[in-house]
């Protein structure tokens, strides 16, 4: 979770974290049911996947810099992410730019739901 | 949103209960509720209104997150004046469909009229419950007023 940035994971590649900044565009923020459909889809990659809020927007739940693992339910609800928040989606491992690319679509498609 | 303002003055020691008397989901929903309008935070019609809220939100998916926990709510409420916190700790467990399959032992309902201070109020509880050592020292609380108490440091 807290690897160093390049890791040789023994194929030949190295373990660089993909990083894409996402914005929570639906109204209610990252409430339980968005987090929930967020740590699923994360769940589905091997690797790490990880959330650090960058910019609260009109919410003021967690600290700047609060870094969450977005497999995790709870540590989502942790970041209380309102709409406009900015995070960044930090994806560590061997299918980590496939995560990065999933988690990026989801925040975009406002988690399927209003 | 004001963050500094304690997320237990949310937390009456009226809305903690030290042993559940439901034994299912749909009884310890009501038991809570009950809480909220025995204080006078709600009344009748909110209470009801609140109870099919928090029920109908269970029903598109449970709220029991595993670890003996489950996360009752109702974000928006519209005859809730103030967003209110009730749990209540169940020794026997109750059977709340969890994530893990596991009874749950411990129930934070939330309660809001605003979606916004509802996801701060629901970051510190998820603080509280993401922890499994707060959760052990939460259920072995005795009194609804040693809960309070707990929850007060823990908070602060």
């Amino acid at each position: 979770m807290q690897g160093e940035p390049m890791i040789d994971d023994g194929l030949g590649k190295t373990n660089e974290p993909i990083v894409r900044r996402v914005t929570v565009l639906n109204p209610p923020g990252l409430h339980a049911r968005p987090a929930s459909v967020l740590a699923a889809r994360a769940r589905e990659f091997q690797c790490d996947v990880e959330l650090v809020l960058v910019d609260a927007g009109s919410g003021r739940a967690s600290e700047i810099g609060t870094r969450v693992d977005a497999k995790s339910i709870l540590d989502v609800i942790v970041l209380g992410a309102a709409q406009g928040a900015q995070l960044d989606v930090i994806a560590t491992g061997a299918d980590a730019s496939e995560a990065a690319g999933a988690i990026e679509a989801l925040f975009r498609s406002s988690f399927g739901m209003e | 949103m004001n963050v500094t303002r304690n997320v237990i003055q949310h937390c009456r020691v009226e809305h903690c209960v030290s042993e559940l008397e439901g034994s299912t989901r749909e009884e310890v929903v009501r038991e809570l509720v009950g809480r909220f309008q025995a204080s006078g935070a709600l009344d009748q019609a909110a209470a009801d209104d609140v109870i099919g809220r928090v029920l109908a939100r269970e029903q598109e998916g449970t709220t029991g997150i595993g670890g003996g926990v489950a996360m009752p709510h109702a974000r928006a409420c519209p005859h809730v004046d103030e967003t209110l916190i009730a749990v209540g700790l169940a020794h026997e467990g109750v059977d709340w469909e969890a994530t893990d399959g596991e009874p749950v032992h411990v129930a934070f309902l939330i309660v809001s009229n605003s979606p916004e201070e509802y996801l701060g109020v629901a970051s510190r509880v998820a603080r509280v419950v993401r922890d499994a050592v707060e959760i052990r020292a939460l259920r072995r609380q005795a009194t609804p007023e040693r809960i309070h108490a707990f929850l007060e440091e823990t908070w602060a």
